[in-house]
Parts: C-alpha cells; sequence; structure tokens
C-alpha cells in the first residue's frame, strides 16, 4: 500500500474500493473505512458481488466478474474529456499523457452501457466522485490481480491516481489490501523469483552487495514462478521441491493436475505445523514451530514491521521455521546460517536492505508498536505515505501513465499492443497493458464461477478449521455453493439442496445457497474446505504475461442438482481433507 | 497470567493482539489497547483464531515416506528422529544439485510466516546457486 490504512478513517475523502470484500476479508480495513464514513467520506464499490461495502456505498457498480479495464478505461475517458485531471500533477511528475488519451479514447460510458446495462450515468458520476476529491484512496485486493490481466488492471488503477494527483498525500494512493498476514513481508524479503531484499536479480549492482554480506555470488537468472512449477516438473527440469508453510494442493489452481504433477518429482519436502493436504503427498515433512511459539517480525499492508512474540513453548525438538532452515542449511555445508536468534537475522536484513529498513532495530518496532519502511535510520520516523517528495521509484523519477487497450479475444492482445506501439511510437523500455477474459461462457459451460473467503475462516483452512469457535460456531453451514437467483431459477435449485459444479478441469459437491448479491449467472464459492475446494476447477493454464499470475478469480462451469447418494459418491472421489471431524471428512487421495 | 503483545497471523491488516498465557497454554486472546491498527478491536479470527496452536493434530515428529525401513515413494509416511529428518533432507538437496544443476531445485516460500523465516529460506536457495524460490502471493 502507498498509504496508512489508518488514514482511511481519518484523511481519506473518497473511498474507491474495487474487487475486494473488504468486511468479510479485512475486517478491521473495513472498520476504519466504516469511521471515514461516520466522518463524511464518500464510498464507490465496484464488484461482481453486492457485498456488505457495497450496500453502504453512495455507488455501486456491479460489473461482470473481469470486467474492468473497459469501465476503468471509460472513467479515465471522462475525466480527461472533462478536464477533471490534475494538471500541475500529470505535467511536472508524470509521463505518457498522450499515450493513455488514445489508448482510452474508444471506451466511452455508453460503450460500457451498451455491453454490461451498467447506467453510462452511474460511470460517469463515480469518476467525477472520485476525480473530484481532495483525497481519494484506491483500494484493491485479488479481485483485480487473479486474472489474465491483472496486471493491466493494475496500470489502470495507476492510471486513475496519477492522473488526479491522489499520490503522495494522506487518505489518497493505491492500495492493494493484502490477504496473508506477512505477503509484503515475504516480497520484501526476496522470496520471488526475480527479486532478492536488495532488488532485481538481473541488477549487478544488487548481486555485488549481497556478495559483500553472504560471500557468495548469486545467479543473475531470473527462477521459475510458482506457476509455472507444474510444466516444470513434467518437463523433468524440477526434481526437488521443498514447501514451507504453504497449502497449495489447496490453494494452487486445477487441484488434480497439480498432485499428478508432484507425484513426479525424485523429492517433495513440506515444512508446516500440521499434516495439510499437501503434507500427505510429501516424501519428507518437518514440523516447525507456529505463530505465539516463535518470535520474529510481519510486515502488514501498509508496509509496517510489526513484533511477533513467543508466547509458549513449542513441544520437545519442534523450533522454529528459520531454525529448521539453518539446520539444513549447515548440514549442506552452507556459510552463515549460524543465527541463534530471529533478531540475529533481521539485524542481516537491515544491513542488505539499508535504505528500507537500516533503522528498524527490534528494540525501537517493539517501543513504537510497529513502524512503516522506508526508514533508513535511527532518527527516522518511518514512511506511512509513500511518494510525499512527488518522485518515483523509477530512474527518471516520474510517474508511468500506462495505456491499456482491450481485446475481445484474448489471442489478439499481442498483435494490438504492437499496433498500438507502432502508432504513437512507444520507446521499447515504456509498459504497455491490454486486457481480455481468459474464458467466456458458453453452451457446456454457462456460468461464471468465481472464488473469495469467508470471514470466520482463512484461506485453506488450515488453521481456522482448527479452532473451534469458528469451525464448529461461526461455521456451522461448512461448505456452500452460492449462486445468483436466475442459476437457481432455471435450474430448479432450492437453498440446502445438494449441486455439483463442474468444468474441464474437476467438480465439487455443496450445499446451494441462493445468493441475491450475486450478479446474474455467477457461482461463487471458497477455496476454504478440501472437501469442496473452489480451486479444483481453476484456470492453471492461462497466465498474466507480464506476471505469470493465473486467472484464479474466473473460470466458466455447470452446475446441477443431485441427490443426497450422488452427494456422498462425489465426496468420497474428491475428498482429502485433514480436518476429520465430521462423516466424509477423511483423507483419500 | 502472563500476557505477549503480537501481531495476528491472519489478514494483511497487522492488528495487535495481547495474549494471555497460562501453563504454557494461550486462554485468550484481547485486542490491545489505544494500538494504531486496530485500536481496541479485533475480528473474530483475531479474537478466536489462535486455538490451532495446542491442537492434539500438530505435528511434533519429523516424517519420512519409508517401506521396509527405506525411502520410497511407494511408502507410507513414518516418524524419525530430527537427526535423521535433517540429514536426509540436506543431502538430498546437495544431490540434485550436484546431479540435475541448481535450477532443479525450487522452494515455496510462505507469505504467512516471519520476514526471518522467509529471509532464510531464500538464502539458502540463492546461496545454491537458484532464484528458483516464489511464495504464494499470487494466490
Ligand atoms: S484481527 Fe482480523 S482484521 Fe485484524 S489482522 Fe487479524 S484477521 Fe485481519
Amino acid at each position: 500500500m502507498t498509504n496508512d490504512l489508518v488514514e482511511f478513517a481519518t484523511d481519506s475523502e473518497v473511498l474507491f474500493l474495487i474487487g475486494t470484500n473488504t468486511s468479510e476479508c479485512h475486517p478491521i480495513i473495513a472498520m476504519q473505512m466504516l469511521r471515514g464514513i461516520e466522518r463524511g467520506a464518500k464510498m464507490i464499490v465496484i464488484d461482481p458481488k453486492e457485498t456488505d461495502m457495497a450496500k453502504k456505498a453512495d455507488i455501486y457498480i456491479q460489473t461482470p466478474v473481469g470486467y474492468n479495464i473497459p469501465l476503468l478505461n471509460a472513467m479515465i475517458n471522462h475525466i480527461i474529456k472533462e478536464d477533471l485531471f490534475d494538471k500541475e500533477f500529470v505535467n511536472n511528475y508524470s509521463n505518457g499523457l498522450e499515450y493513455v488519451k488514445y489508448a482510452v479514447a474508444d471506451f466511452t460510458p455508453q460503450r460500457v452501457e451498451k455491453e454490461t446495462g451498467i447506467p453510462a450515468s452511474l460511470v460517469i458520476e463515480a469518476a467525477e466522485m472520485y476525480a473530484k476529491a481532495g483525497a481519494a484512496a484506491i483500494c484493491y485486493t485479488m479481485g483485480m490481480t487473479q486474472f489474465i490481466d491483472g496486471t493491466s488492471n493494475i496500470f489502470s488503477l495507476s492510471n486513475l491516481a496519477i492522473l488526479t494527483g491522489n499520490l503522495g498525500k494522506k487518505g489518497a494512493g493505491v492500495n492493494p489490501l493484502r490477504g496473508q498476514n506477512n505477503v509484503q513481508g515475504a516480497c520484501d524479503m526476496g522470496a520471488l523469483p526475480n527479486v532478492t531484499s536488495a532488488g532485481l536479480v538481473t541488477d549487478a549492482g544488487v548481486r555485488e552487495h549481497i556478495k559483500s554480506i553472504w560471500g557468495t555470488e548469486i545467479s543473475s537468472k531470473p527462477g521459475f514462478t510458482l506457476t509455472q512449477v507444474p510444466h516444470k516438473i513434467e518437463e523433468g527440469k524440477v526434481k526437488f521441491l521443498y514447501v514451507f508453510g504453504e497449502n497449495p494442493v489447496m490453494s494452487d489452481p486445477w487441484t488434480e493436475h497439480f498432485i499428478e504433477a508432484v507425484e513426479k518429482l525424485d523429492i517433495m519436502v513440506v515444512q508446516d505445523i500440521f499434516l495439510t493436504e499437501t503434507a500427505q503427498k510429501a516424501d519428507v515433512v518437518l514440523p516447525a514451530a507456529s505463530w505465539g511459539e516463535k518470535d520474529g517480525t510481519f510486515l502488514n499492508t501498509s508496509r509496517r514491521v510489526a513484533y511477533v512474540s513467543k508466547a509458549v513453548e513449542p513441544a520437545a525438538g519442534v523450533v522454529p521455521d528459520w531454525k529448521v532452515i539453518c539446520n539444513i542449511a549447515q548440514r549442506i555445508g552452507l556459510k552463515g546460517f549460524d543465527y541463534y536468534k530471529a533478531e540475529e537475522i533481521w539485524d542481516e536484513v537491515r544491513k542488505i536492505n539499508p535504505k528500507f529498513f537500516g533503522g528498524l532495530s527490534y528494540a525501537r518496532i517493539i517501543k513504537e508498536n510497529g513502524i512503516s519502511w522506508p526508514c533508513p535510520d535511527e532518527t527516522h520516523p518511518g514512511t506511512p505515505v509513500l511518494y510525499e517528495d512527488k518522485k518515483s521509484m523509477l530512474p527518471d523519477g516520474k510517474f508511468k501513465l500506462v495505456p491499456v487497450i482491450y481485446a475481445d479475444d484474448k489471442k489478439d492482445r499481442a498483435s494490438l499492443e504492437k499496433k498500438l506501439i507502432d502508432h504513437l511510437n512507444i520507446p521499447s523500455d515504456y509498459p504497455v497493458g491490454s486486457g481480455a477474459l481468459s474464458e467466456k461462457v458458453n453452451e457446456l459451460y454457462p456460468c461464471l464461477f468465481t472464488t473469495g473467503r469467508k470471514v470466520y475462516h482463512y484461506h485453506t483452512g488450515t488453521m481456522t478449521r482448527e479452532c473451534k469457535p469458528l469451525e464448529m460456531g461461526a461455521d456451522i453451514m461448512g461448505p456452500a455453493i452460492e449462486v445468483s437467483i436466475d442459476i437457481a431459477e432455471a435450474r430448479d435449485l432450492e437453498e440446502n439442496c445438494y449441486a455439483v459444479v463442474e468444468n474441464k478441469r474437476g467438480k465439487i459437491a455443496a450445499k446451494v445457497k441462493i445468493n441475491p448479491d450475486l450478479r446474474h449467472g455467477t457461482i461463487f464459492t471458497t477455496f476454504h474446505y478440501a472437501e469442496a475446494d473452489g480451486n479444483e476447477l481453476s484456470n492453471a493454464e492461462d497466465t498474466d504475461p507480464l506476471s505469470g499470475m493465473n486467472p484464479l478469480k474466473m473460470t466458466i462451469a455447470a452446475i446441477r442438482r443431485i441427490s443426497e447418494e450422488e452427494f456422498i459418491k462425489v465426496r468420497e472421489e474428491t475428498d482429502m481433507h485433514m480436518h476429520p471431524s465430521e462423516q466424509y471428512r477423511t483423507v483419500r487421495r | 497470567m502472563e500476557k505477549f503483545q503480537t501481531t495476528c497471523p491472519y489478514c494483511g491488516t497487522g492488528c495487535n493482539i495481547d495474549l494471555l498465557v497460562k501453563n504454557n497454554k494461550i486462554v485468550k486472546a484481547e485486542p490491545t489497547k489505544g494500538h494504531h491498527v486496530n485500536d481496541g478491536e479485533l475480528c473474530l479470527k483475531g479474537l478466536y483464531g489462535w486455538e490451532y496452536v495446542h491442537s492434539p493434530r500438530r505435528l511434533t515428529k519429523p516424517l519420512i515416506r519409508k517401506k521396509d525401513g527405506q525411502f520410497s515413494k511407494e511408502g507410507e509416511l513414518v516418524e524419525v528422529d530430527f537427526d535423521e529428518a535433517y540429514d536426509f533432507v540436506a543431502s538430498k538437496m546437495k544431490t540434485t544439485v550436484e546431479k540435475h544443476g541448481s535450477d532443479s531445485i525450487m522452494g515455496f516460500s510462505s507469505a504467512r510466516c516471519t520476514n526471518e523465516d522467509n529471509y532464510a529460506f531464500q538464502k539458502l536457495f540463492r546461496m545454491q546457486g537458484t532464484n528458483n524460490i516464489d511464495h504464494c502471493a499470487r494466490l
């Protein structure tokens, strides 16, 4: 996030929420937003589901799943046409206005109305509300990024913020709400195939700096992305997979395909606190201390480094993850793994990236209850708002307005981009984006299928399903397939009847919940439950050409009502559950 | 009862929680009062989401897939001691790199674990000459 989440309560004049179900997934951020609304802030919500936040919004736009770029381009078009953009900011601090102007020319609010039925006047109203605010914050989550045009979706959002000067001030910004406690930290620590904790692996200066601390040269070749791994295993390139604190069997798209791939590995090591659905497939399982049993730091969505305290002792022999890793590294014979406490690792991180973390000692993090990076020295107060000097992190210090176009057929994206580049003479190192749908509904699979979370569970449920008040109390209903009213009516589905949802990748069976908040033609389920994991059906073949992300938030599917006998049969075929607290919840595959 | 101020292990909001501990067991979670991020509030997961720490299903011993006492892909997961498991993983990792090159090993790091865990993990892979490391931020 460019900004601090507390500013939603104190400073934002407009909150622009797109592809985020904030009250379910980030309840306390939603609380801060609602405090802002009490103060008088306005709220725009754009989502295929009429979420609780949508019901509280001043403007709600119900989009078809995946229809973001045409809508955002239409808003940008209107803002430019009506001269509502911040000329001072755009002229002094950005590049690319002409490119964007050209790219959005075909996108009008009227076109959106024609294509989706969303009234053009609503699109205009939202664009004007956002553009005219003194400080407007854009917030989004995976409902923007998990598509084949996720990166271009984010280009469009940052275009909006740059055009209206909504960067570098309190209450504004472009704010991805991170879904997991330490996504920000995992990225900043270099758990990425192309980025280390000091910068890009392709940067010779970065490699030199790391060598000066590690004593070893690192590779300049970017590694494989997580989404490439099943293919790389099948090609025989990856032989040894080490998974720690993740449950990819459930969280990765197209479950069946992932399981088949990992079975071809020479060795899969899983390090976790439970025998997860992934650990059951492993060749070696290493236990480790959990949260509450070890100290360290997390980085929240506002880039705030916060202390995590050890409160209880783990079982005998069980040590924190970093110590397990060091035990293995030392046995391999690697140098530089003789840390005896977590703080020593953190102090090395501060040396690796002094610009961000230099001033953040454990003592200070604890005393000040967390501090946002960059914080280069002990006297620096931290940086809750990025870009206050109106300088981007790019070499020329300018913000880039990126032209984003849209293809009716995903196959045409590259050629359309090329046409745009040639037409405008865009330099080869300047980014260009494009959007398209990964799959379109057809006769066989006539429904759009999307996934998300519920407030009382988290991700693949490994932790929350082991908490009785959550699993047995709040969530007594268990997994459900939520359908829009029209789907229910057309297929004679009733509340609590059994149904199976399927496509070419897999199927899941669960009870039906008719959800009037869903846009017509939409099916929704979660990925919390191994016995009915939405990711069984997710698209693993298409990727975002820029990020490698799979379109987990959209695929196509068919749904039909089934009898209880058939329901039990499907469950028996597909279940691989680690939480066998009731019938049909046993380990099978 | 002892009190430990910590950060919630669930979503990216980063609420602060006071854990109350008795006889080496967490017995209650309370929102940290007056904290910048959550200002005395927590959601259901923050309030009740700590019970898994003491779940009887927690792993306490390493497991290796074995058949007739030997490592085998066809075997069952059996309990082994820590030294055996660490030695086994280290030697397999080393021989895989020697036989198939640095890029034949791959690590999935964790967006739920600490910065320190993540840093150590990527260092383990990069020190062996590969950048094959990713985590499920994408998922
Ligand atoms: S208490 Fe709830 S909102 Fe706060 S960090 Fe935990 S899961 Fe997120």
